[in-house]
């Protein structure tokens, strides 16, 4: 979706052209918004975030957008940046701000921890790699139950299988997972701190 | 596995464009529920943002009108006017103070007869605090006044903290019944339904400080190595709790996580065991939580201890709905030799304890104790029965070939195994009302 396209409909129905940009953007606002603050926020918390995003995407689009270009983009850097308002919000109210931390998640790599930080990203990359091996459901079941932290029930209603079926795919998709990894010389414990 | 369990998911954390960009196509963790919420609350703060910014723009349009000038004799006419009765209102102000000075020196105020009377009446009350290196007593006043004209009721606590720690400290303040008293430090309840041992303890921490909620305890749970690190990471969150009350067997703190008290924490200190209830009145739920790793201090005491704790971890892990992220599953065959090898239930019951890091899947949270054990190779699970000394193994896809394994006083009846069916089916706990339903 274009920043042409969106004015476009904002001209016929501005509710609509919400709408359309929330179908279009939701999940990768939440991808996001989940990705920057899962250890550090509740489910709830991140809703918020997520409708404050949308919000203030609504608001913009409705003064003069003037924005061309692909609006995934964009919607990432307003994501981006509400997820560490967030962050910082959050700390600041647990008084436990850690600048580390916040490095971490504002993404700013220094000189010195590129090379780690390339790194760290190559085995993201084989990890989600070797979960889409696992094939479907299985890659589905790992993701929304490990790293999304849904259970049984949940994924079962989101992909239509039994919640037994879930627990049983779920422990032997991850077994899979560890000795997949393990070959591919992934699994010392060091990389995953 | 457990640690991978954790580790995994975290490496995938604060990911780069495009590995975000890969999951958010693939994975969608959100239900149509989820989508619609998130959507109407988008477009209230929407709603709500757009009217504020249109009332800030009316605001800025009359600034810009009065700023012009057409308008300057406008603002020259209304200043004047505002500064004459500035200066008289001033002058009233200034007289009538004086007045009411010299007729305060002249007479003291009369007393009205007819005026009803107000009766105080002053309670000591003394609260305990134990915790394990710090001992400090808290002697406080209770004030409570009884207005019979009004036919009110009114109860004011004030508690005083001593800082010295290992000591006993009495302070007793003058204390004076005003309106215009500090909201933090005094609650006034009118009629109060409070106990006598549930004293309400007065924090002095604003609004803004930071409170107490479902997923904070879990978070400080978590976290937490031992009973000691949780009540301390729990208090420096928020330093003091809503409610605190001494009775027989121990102290008790509550934490709200709403404003009116019906839901929270309740963190129960019994000879030296920490417990913690969650409450929910508003959807009847009461449950436990525990923390897992204080499991070893408990390691040499009666196997019905060991029961309440594998209980309570269990029940806490199920809260968090993590329930079955960190337990191996065992095999039907697991079971059989667990059973083949032990010369008592007992015996069978430990082993079935270790192999599933006394953590159950499901479990009735009350006599009679009914545990539940999913298995990892077949959509079967294996119910225990404690109190009949028997385990079960139960088939979902062949029922025929559900078995008894072990059965040293009786069997399972068919009510208890329905009541374990339904709930394995429904992911919850079911309770013994379920069972005799």
């Amino acid at each position: 979706m274009t920043g042409n396209e969106i004015r476009a409909l904002m001209k016929s129905s501005p509710d609509n052209a919400q709408k359309a940009v929330f179908n279009e953007y939701y999940n990768y606002v939440y991808t996001i918004v989940y990705n920057k603050l899962r250890s550090y926020a509740a489910r709830e918390d991140m809703e918020e975030c997520v409708s404050d995003i949308f919000a203030e995407l609504f608001l913009k689009l409705d003064s003069d957008f003037r924005f061309n270009g692909d609006l995934a983009a964009y919607v990432n850097v307003i994501a981006k940046n509400k997820a560490i308002d967030m962050y910082r919000s959050l700390s600041a109210q647990k008084n436990s701000f850690s600048k580390a931390a916040e490095s971490e998640i504002s993404s700013l790599p220094s000189d010195t921890d590129i090379a780690a930080r390339t790194e760290r990203n190559e085995i993201r990359k084989i990890v989600i790699d070797m979960i889409e091996k696992l094939g479907e459901p299985d890659s589905s079941i790992i993701i929304l139950k490990y790293y999304y932290g849904r259970n049984s029930n949940e994924i079962s209603r989101k992909l239509s299988i039994s919640p037994a079926t879930v627990r049983k795919r779920s422990e032997r998709a991850l077994k899979r997972l560890k000795k997949l990894l393990s070959e591919n010389n992934i699994m010392d414990q060091e990389r995953f701190q | 596995m457990s640690d991978f369990k954790h580790t995994y998911p975290k490496i995938l954390e604060n990911a780069e464009d495009d590995i975000i960009e890969r999951m958010s196509e693939k994975y969608s963790p959100l239900d149509e529920d989820e989508v619609n919420r998130i959507f109407s609350k988008s477009k209230s703060k929407y709603n709500a943002m757009k009217s504020s910014a249109e009332f800030a723009d009316a605001e800025e349009q009359d600034e810009e009108y009065i700023n012009t000038g057409m308008s300057e004799w406008k603002m020259y006419r209304i200043r004047s006017f505002f500064r004459i009765t500035e200066v008289a209102a001033a002058c009233v102000l200034v007289i009538g103070g004086i007045m009411l000075c010299l007729k305060n020196l002249k007479a003291p105020a009369p007393t009205n007869e007819n005026e009803s009377p107000v009766l105080y009446s002053v309670t000591a009350l003394s609260t305990s605090h134990i915790s394990e290196s710090i001992s400090v007593t808290t002697v406080g006043v209770d004030f409570s006044r009884s207005d019979l004209s009004e036919k009110k009721d009114i109860k004011t606590s004030l508690t005083t903290l001593s800082d010295d720690l290992n000591n006993t400290t009495a302070d007793t303040k003058d204390h004076t019944l005003t309106d215009d008293k500090k909201v933090n430090e005094t609650t006034i309840t009118n009629g109060s339904s409070k106990t006598d041992d549930e004293k309400v303890v007065i924090g002095d921490y604003s609004a803004m400080s930071s409170r107490l909620s479902y997923d904070e305890v879990f978070r400080i749970a978590d976290n937490s190595e031992t009973r000691k690190e949780f009540k301390d990471s729990v208090e420096a969150f928020q330093p003091y709790p809503d409610q605190e009350s001494t009775t027989s067997y121990g102290g008790e703190k509550k934490y709200w996580f709403n404003d009116d008290g019906t839901e929270g924490i309740t963190i129960q200190e019994i000879d030296s065991r920490l417990i913690i209830l969650y409450f929910n009145n508003n959807k009847s739920i009461n449950k436990r939580i525990y923390i897992a790793s204080e499991i070893r201090e408990y390691e040499d005491i009666e196997l019905k201890e060991k029961q309440l704790d594998c209980l309570l971890i269990r029940d806490r892990n199920n809260l968090v709905n993590r329930n079955l992220q960190y337990i191996p599953l065992g095999k039907l065959e697991d079971y059989i030799n667990y059973s083949q090898g032990s010369s008592s239930f007992s015996e069978f019951w430990q082993k079935v304890m270790i192999h599933s890091c006394n953590s159950p899947d499901r479990w009735s949270r009350s006599d009679p104790m009914i545990f539940i054990y999913y298995l990892e190779d077949d959509d079967g699970y294996i119910l225990v029965d404690l109190n009949n000394a028997c385990a079960t193994y139960i088939s979902e896809n062949a029922p025929d070939k559900s078995m008894d394994i072990i059965s040293n006083k009786g069997t399972l009846s068919e009510q208890k195994k329905q009541a374990a069916i339904t709930a394995v089916n429904n992911e919850y706990d079911f309770s013994v009302s379920q069972i005799n339903e």
